[in-house]
């Protein structure tokens, strides 16, 4: 027989840990689709009327509009960025380079609040007003170090001797970034932008900062219960909760799809 | 297969370097290097990892920047031509396949880089259909190089190079990483390649049998230097220096005085043991030399019968012979014997008067960089034609 240490309790510490990450999630869904008015134990009935009723207030329907447009600016603006940055980094290996590096994946371990008080002198000094523009400009910020840690792993299996190769074949570089480099590295890059998406898309704390009189959909949450809880909160944050979800379920597709390419020989034989 | 030999009026033009020099800081790889590859020719650039004949290689494929000197395909200058439009093309160490490309893709690219030479698309299927032939893929043509065995995958990469009919196929250690068994064959598929295709190749490996057995030609490296250019029987009977008998075939080294010219080469004293040796270049003029004898020129004979006694240290099996390696007085010797020798017997060494070649002793210092050869490298100890090769090299280079 074969012994397991562990064996015994590492399915039940598995699922507590699944639980605990999840239950108020839980709540947060069934309560979305409570019919009752109050938050009270057991939920009554099923329907949709919270859902209703904030898609009926435009207020809302602006900070979705809003959230939708600067995060997905804010993940095309880092995804440049970060791409540009994870390729520079990896082929360059001087000092200023790797410290460079160092700066660029930092910013994942400071907190939003600080870059929040930040961006807030750095407007105050400027006299840049805050609003749409600035909102991308923090989350972009927030989701840059996540591109590069993303594309440099990408990278970190990226043969460079494939370019040599190519070369070798007669490729102008251009020709080898377009036939080689992307797609190669462009499943990593796409997965970046949805991952930047999703980060910038429920960002809260520095959108706080940078957003003026603007609303984005996690500001809207803090705007219903501010005054009292009001139980579309739910709702509003289960659609907040799927957004980003599906932009990760989306990348997670768009990689596995990519392993099939077309060919450029496509049934010539 | 006719049509793929080079066309054109560049058949017969060689491919050479002049003072070929590249410096990574302080580190010289190659160092003002002079060599001809005649056209038509298998070639070989050997030595151990590190002598710089990867970097010289790729300095030949564009694919390194000379620090001084040129490269030059005929008369022509090509040393500031990029690697893209040099008539070269390579077969990389891992092969470096398109992963993302099926292997027709992958043998088609080469052949659509250049907008201004694309073949039409019926050209293109007929060109990549003839060389996947040619090199024993047809059928597999749809799969990703990462279906493929290591074999499979080296057979792409050569299919990919020949199919642009190159002037000059680099091979990058081509075999290095396929399994031991597959490199035979690999080896008389490539042979069968040159014979076919009357393309250059010029081949890099760290493999003496390797490189001995393809090539016509070989041109040994040391420490970025050629050692010595010549036929693979001229490599093997008369290594010009003592870096290339050390590093070529097996045998035993023994110290010698030189006594002065003779018949034939210079006679030397071993330890009282005197006999001829043919001389090396400056062997004749110096005073102590390093002696190599091969495993096939002693015999063994009965305790106190021969030249020299000693006693047997190792006693292996190689089919034709048994390798025994003996301590004397001498040193330890290494040589053939049809019967087998238990390790602590007695025997006696004996060799005929002419024999051996005599390197000069001065030259020793290069011994010091044979030091860092794998062992089955510098001391293997049989011959080369039937030596199992020691394992895979890194890139090293």
């Amino acid at each position: 027989m074969k012994t397991r240490p562990y064996g015994r309790w590492l399915m039940p510490a598995a699922v507590l840990v699944i639980v605990f990450l999840y239950a108020p999630l839980l709540v947060v869904v069934v309560y979305a689709f409570n019919n009752g008015r109050n938050l009270t134990w057991p939920p009554q009935g099923f329907s949709f009327r919270w859902f209703e009723h904030i898609f009926s207030d435009p207020n809302f329907r602006s900070a979705l509009l809003l959230s939708f447009l600067t995060a997905g600016l804010a993940a095309i603006i880092a995804s440049s960025i970060g791409t540009v940055a994870a390729v520079v980094f990896m082929r360059n290996g001087g000092r200023t380079v790797r410290i460079s590096e160092l700066l660029g994946r930092l910013p994942v371990a400071i907190p939003p609040l600080l870059i929040g008080i930040g961006l807030v002198s750095f407007m105050k000094v400027t006299g840049i007003q805050p609003g749409p523009v600035t909102i991308v400009a923090g989350q972009a910020i927030l989701a840059v170090p996540f591109v590069i840690i993303v594309v440099s792993a990408a990278l970190r299996n990226y043969d460079l001797e494939l370019e040599s190769a190519a070369r070798d074949l007669g490729a102008p570089p251009g020709q080898i970034v377009r036939r080689i480099t992307l797609p190669l590295i462009g499943p990593a890059i796409l997965g970046a932008t949805l991952l930047a998406f999703a980060i910038s898309f429920d960002e809260v704390l520095l959108t706080n900062f940078t957003s003026g009189v603007s609303t984005t959909v996690p500001l809207y949450i803090f705007g219903l219960i501010r005054r009292y809880i009001d139980p579309s909160v739910n709702a509003v944050a289960a659609i907040l909760m799927l957004i980003p979800w599906l932009a990760i379920l989306i990348s997670s597709l768009v990689l596995r799809r990519t392993g099939a390419t077309s060919s450029m020989l496509d049934g010539g034989h | 297969m006719a049509g793929l030999q080079v066309s054109g009026q560049d058949d017969h033009r060689s491919v050479s370097v002049e003072q070929i020099s590249r410096r990574y800081g302080s580190v010289i790889a190659v160092d003002a290097v002079d060599l001809e590859i005649p056209a038509g020719t298998f070639f070989s650039l050997l030595g151990p990892s590190g002598c710089g004949k990867t970097t010289l290689l790729r300095l030949i494929a564009g694919l390194e920047t000379p620090s001084s000197g040129r490269v030059l395909s005929g008369d022509q200058d090509i040393t500031r031509t990029p690697p893209e439009r040099r008539p070269f093309n390579m077969v990389f160490q891992r092969y470096a396949l398109f992963p993302h490309l099926s292997v027709r893709d992958n043998i088609a690219f080469g052949l659509t880089t250049q907008r201004r030479s694309r073949p039409g698309r019926h050209e293109l299927v007929r060109r990549v259909n003839e060389v996947l032939e040619l090199v024993g893929l047809d059928g597999l043509g749809d799969r990703l190089p990462a279906q493929l065995s290591g074999g499979q995958q080296q057979r792409v990469a050569v299919a990919r190079a020949l199919v642009r009919r190159p002037r000059l196929l680099l091979l990058d250690e081509p075999m290095a990483a396929l399994d031991r068994n597959v490199r035979h064959q690999v080896r008389e598929e490539l042979l069968r390649l040159h014979r076919e295709t009357g393309t250059t190749f010029l081949l890099v490996t760290h493999d003496q049998e390797e490189a001995l057995s393809i090539s016509q030609r070989v041109a040994l490296m040391s420490a970025g230097r050629l050692e010595q250019v010549a036929d693979p029987q001229t490599v093997y009977r008369n290594p010009a220096t003592l870096f290339a008998a050390r590093f070529i075939g097996a045998g035993s080294f023994v110290s010698a005085r030189v006594l002065g010219p003779s018949d034939g080469g210079v006679m030397v004293d071993v330890e009282g043991i005197r006999f001829t040796a043919a001389a090396a270049p400056g062997a004749a003029d110096s005073i102590a030399a390093q002696v190599l004898l091969r495993p096939q020129d002693l015999r063994a004979v009965g305790p106190g019968a021969g030249l020299v006694d000693g006693v047997c240290e190792t006693c292996s099996y190689f089919g034709l012979y048994f390798e025994l390696t003996v301590t004397t007085r001498v040193g330890l010797l290494r040589l053939h014997s049809q019967r087998p020798v238990a390790p602590g017997d007695a025997l006696g060494i004996e060799w005929s008067t002419t024999v051996g070649i005599a390197y000069p002793s001065r030259s020793e210092a290069s011994s010091d960089e044979l030091g860092e050869l794998p062992a089955s490298d510098a001391g293997s100890s049989h011959a080369w034609h039937d030596a199992p090769n020691s394992g895979a090299d890194d890139s090293g280079t």
